[in-house]
């Protein structure tokens, strides 16, 4: 008997379309609201103006933000597990998944049925927005964005095709409607989370381990390519679209679609990952129980997976947070040994307790005592506190670099006391001079292991910064207690900084005598304290005090060149103060060359730094007055009032 | 038209098939009997391909089952729990099937829908009464054409005359289109007056499987009363399922030729001899009491 089905059932794709009208019909409400009215109403306001010189300027500039609003990356994301989790929804539910699977049709028939409905109801209607947008854009003579209007459309077409194959994946591996939402979300930030976890609880207890940021998590191209939330969400198209077209005059404008092009190539790499999730789909919808309908993973093999997953996260969310509100303000001090074993006592508290978790949600049951593996568990809790202790012992990227990979080190001291300041950046590059910091660096490790108890001064600090081969950085923090141990620790980095032969090398880089400087400034400054009236404030030169080098400016080139010469010879002569012990009324000079090599580093000028200080005369920022400079907040190495001691 | 082999099935720790063989012959009606938990809806959902048995063999019209379009659209399958689309009326639903199964007969439709008049068409089935929605079902499922009705709990909340209407429909079609009707219920007496085939099914396995006038014809239940209290023993020669004693009355249930059973008790020159014809529902008490099923309460 030949069947009437083919690779895809009309009737199911039709029922799907109709079933869920409220889907599609939502999208086009809000495409409606948020962008088509808005956008209307905004170009019949632009086009009554009586007198606007530049009214093409200002229709385009309105239009290309409405035509961002129409492909938000989180709306996308969120459409495409809801559309996937309606279309499927009949795989959570066993009355509705038995009658569909005893017709005459082939899973991946009845697969292809669904997607496509899905796909529809997700493109259809953001096509339709985006032509009433196009109409707008035309008749409204700037038809100059259309090309803009339908790379956003690719755009979303894109997204549309990663999120809602990956939302099917998902969708695939569960029988439950609930978990099909928290699973997607949790695959679209897992890899950054796990970092951002991994780095909270190593900031606790790893002497060294310097502060999380999102941030730099994101940052991270392995990190963000891996989290298509993170990424997408940061995508320069999201950018200023002012940033990519240029005015020709109030009415022309010429579009640079080529950096837009290039972030549409970021976007089409995730067309691979696509295809392959929508390959994973197909293939887990052929091999899947329909007896799984309900259960939170629909397969066997799923099931340690889940919960490997949910115990690793949840129990180290468990013992950040935990640690966090119960400990975090009771032990502010550098006792890691402490810290480490209050860490880990939750690691273990929370690995049972989630696992058990674990085990009900996959039951769906409360009463799992007996059917737990509790061997399973013991070997879970032994992985996880060797885990830990490896993270503490600084396997995982927690610890020290290998010594053969690290390229260049970067040092930099801060001291904390009433005034807080932090040394310029010293970048060692000589193989020598990198083994005798790697040296220094492991002291600085056994010293962190002996600290029991925090004292109660203040905490200086050591920044090594090491660039290993291959660009990656990692960079240690390490916290000094202002005891005895702690200040040797602190002078023996400072002595080995000062043995170094060429300051001005480990500031600025090689060859920093004939580097031009292009933006180079005196953000002049006293970092002391300066009495006004009854109170002490801290007092920066502003261009209304006569800061005279605005960066950038060309014209000053001469000017900064003489400035570079003489900071260099002053700190060649050893005049100037690289850690920064004498505060009173200091200038600071910072210089920043072209070549990425240097940076923007600070050097403080001292009465002793004549060199600097009669170019700085000539800027009017400084007089000299008998063997003293005199600046606009007074007299150059006198204090005001308290001088940090200098540790 | 079915054939079963070693089917084995296993969710999770629960053993729900374990090595089930049954055959359905080509236009029977065939029950399938057991106790809640013996694993038949689970078999009927292997048969209407919704299942993939982890072990054996499963035929349905000598084709596998199982993801194979051609054979699952020679049948139709009535679940206990029937679903319909939310919204779905039954002109909907019949346009549904239409686009599913090729063999969907709208005259049929339309004439069957005759014989339901309390069916409304432009109704939301879901709105409808269990009863009527069980009647959609069937509606819609024999204007298939199937070859092979597969029902689980069919006429469980119809009304007895309805039940009468359905079964008449059914076995109107299997004695004119040679449809072959697998059905499992709990309700024995209807199955006794609709089957010529019987499976009991018992943890996994079907324990037992004849012809009705066989599977009767087999075991049978003799009332006899001799001159003392003692009955002869007749264990050695025949399967005494059940032996009760009340005075000199035996009521006895014997597995066995009928025939051969009363010439050789009549050897023993009983006062009084009665065979009576044994229901399904005693065969099926009777079957599973010997399984260690926990009768006695129901019996009691």
């Amino acid at each position: 008997m030949k069947s009437k089905t083919s690779f895809f059932n009309k009737m199911i794709f039709r029922k799907d379309i109709t079933r869920f009208w409220p889907l599609w019909t939502l999208q086009l409400v809000i495409g409606l609201l948020g962008v088509i009215i808005p956008a209307l109403s905004q170009m019949s306001y632009i086009n009554n103006l009586q007198t606007h010189s530049a009214k093409t300027e200002y229709k385009i500039d309105y239009l290309t933000g409405y035509i961002q609003n129409s492909c938000l990356s989180p709306y996308i994301m969120v459409l495409c597990i809801v559309v996937a989790a309606s279309v499927f929804l009949y795989l959570t539910r066993e009355r509705e998944t038995y009658t569909i699977h005893s017709f005459p049709m082939k899973r991946v028939h009845i697969f292809t049925s669904h997607y496509l409905a899905g796909m529809v109801m997700l493109i259809v209607p953001a096509l339709i927005i985006q032509v009433c947008l196009m109409l707008l854009i035309v008749t409204n003579g700037v038809g100059v964005i259309l090309p803009y209007a339908g790379i956003y459309l690719l755009e979303w077409i894109l997204q549309v095709f990663f999120y809602y194959n990956l939302a099917c994946a998902v969708v695939m591996v569960t029988g439950n409607a609930f978990m099909n939402f928290v699973i997607y979300g949790v695959l679209n930030c897992l890899v950054a989370g796990v970092a951002m976890l991994y780095s909270m609880l190593a900031e606790i207890f790893v002497y060294g381990n310097q502060g999380f940021a999102l941030y730099d998590i994101v940052e991270n191209p392995v990190i963000r390519g891996l989290t298509p939330m993170a990424f997408f969400m940061t995508h320069t198209l999201r950018g200023d679209a002012r940033g990519i077209y240029t005015m020709v005059d109030g009415n022309h404008a010429i579009f640079h679609y080529d950096q837009l092009l290039q972030e549409m190539g970021k976007t089409a790499f995730y067309l691979i990952p696509a295809v392959l999730m929508l390959a994973i789909a197909i293939g887990l919808y052929r091999i899947r129980q329909l007896e799984s309908a309900g259960d939170t993973i629909a397969f066997s093999w799923g099931r340690p997976v889940f919960r490997i997953v949910f115990v690793f996260c949840s129990s180290l969310l468990f013992a950040a947070g935990v640690y966090a509100i119960g400990f975090g303000n009771i032990i502010n001090d550098n006792a890691y040994g402490r810290k480490f074993n209050i860490v880990l006592g939750l690691v273990i508290v929370g690995t049972i307790l989630f696992y058990f978790i674990a085990n009900m949600i996959l039951d769906k049951s409360f009463f799992i005592w007996k059917k737990t593996s509790y061997w399973r568990m013991g070997l879970f809790v032994v992985l996880m506190i060797f885990g830990m202790i490896g993270v503490r012992n600084g396997q995982f990227g927690s610890g020290l670099p290998a010594f053969d990979k690290v390229q260049k080190v970067g040092v930099s001291l801060e001291y904390n006391g009433e005034n807080s300041y932090e040394t310029p950046t010293f970048y060692l590059t000589g193989s020598q001079a990198i083994r005798q910091a790697y040296e220094l660096n492991q002291d600085i490790l056994k010293y962190g292991r002996n600290i029991k108890e925090s004292s109660n001064g203040n905490q200086n600090a050591i920044r090594i910064k090491y660039t290993l081969t291959g660009g990656k950085e990692r960079t240690l923090y390490y916290q000094v207690e202002a005891s005895s141990e702690g200040k040797k620790i602190m002078n023996q980095m400072k002595q080995f900084i000062r043995k170094q032969p060429d300051m001005c090398e480990l500031l600025y880089g090689k060859g920093y005598a004939t580097k031009l400087q292009k933006a180079m400034y005196v953000s002049g400054m006293s970092v002391d304290w300066v009495k006004d009236g009854d109170e002490t404030v801290s007092k920066w030169l502003s261009e209304e005090e006569g800061y005279p080098l605005v960066e950038d400016n060309t014209d000053d080139q001469e000017l900064r060149n003489e400035l570079y010469r003489a900071v260099i010879r002053d700190i060649q002569d050893g005049n100037c103060d690289l850690f920064y012990q004498e505060q009173a009324n200091s200038f600071i000079v910072s210089l920043t060359d072209d070549g990425g090599e240097t940076r923007y580093q600070e050097v403080q000028i001292t009465a002793k730094c004549t060199n600097t200080l009669k170019v700085i005369e000539k800027l009017g920022l400084a007089k000299q007055s008998g063997r003293k400079w005199e600046t606009p907040h007074g007299t150059l190495g006198e204090t005001s009032s308290s001088v940090p001691s200098g540790n | 038209m079915i054939q079963g082999k070693d089917i084995c099935k296993r969710f999770g720790d629960f053993q729900a098939l374990d090595h089930a063989n049954f055959h359905v012959p080509k236009g029977a009606v065939y029950g399938l009997v057991g106790p809640n938990g013996a694993g038949k809806s689970t078999l009927l959902r292997h048969v209407a391909g919704i299942f993939r048995q982890d072990r054996g063999e499963l035929l349905v019209d000598g084709e596998k089952v199982f993801e194979n379009p051609a054979a699952k659209a020679k049948l139709t399958f009535i679940p206990d729990d029937i679903f319909y689309f939310r919204q779905a009326n039954l002109k909907e639903m019949k346009k549904y099937y239409e686009g599913i199964y090729p063999t969907f007969d709208t005259e049929l439709f339309d004439k069957l829908l005759e014989c339901f008049p309390a069916v409304d068409r432009k109704k939301n089935i879901r709105r409808m009464s269990k009863g009527m929605q069980k009647q959609a079902a069937f509606l819609l499922a024999i204007s298939c054409k199937p070859q092979l009705l597969i029902l689980d709990e069919p006429v469980d909340g119809l009304d007895p005359v309805m039940r009468r209407q359905i079964w008449n429909i059914l076995l109107n079609a299997v004695s004119e289109e040679q449809m072959t009707v697998l059905v499992s219920s709990h309700n024995l007496r209807e199955l006794e007056d609709v089957c010529d085939h019987v499976g009991i099914m018992h943890k996994g396995q079907v324990i037992l499987e004849r012809s009705l006038s066989e599977l009767q014809g087999s075991v049978t239940k003799l009332q006899m009363a001799f001159e003392g209290d003692e009955m002869p023993d007749i264990t050695g020669r025949f399967e005494v399922m059940n032996h009760t004693q009340l005075g000199r009355v035996h009521t006895l249930i014997v597995k066995g030729d009928q025939r051969e059973l009363g010439d050789y008790l009549a050897t023993f020159h009983p006062l009084v001899m009665d065979m009576l014809p044994l229901t399904l529902e005693e065969i099926f008490i009777y079957e599973l009491g010997g399984e260690n099923y926990e009768v006695k309460d129901i019996i009691l």
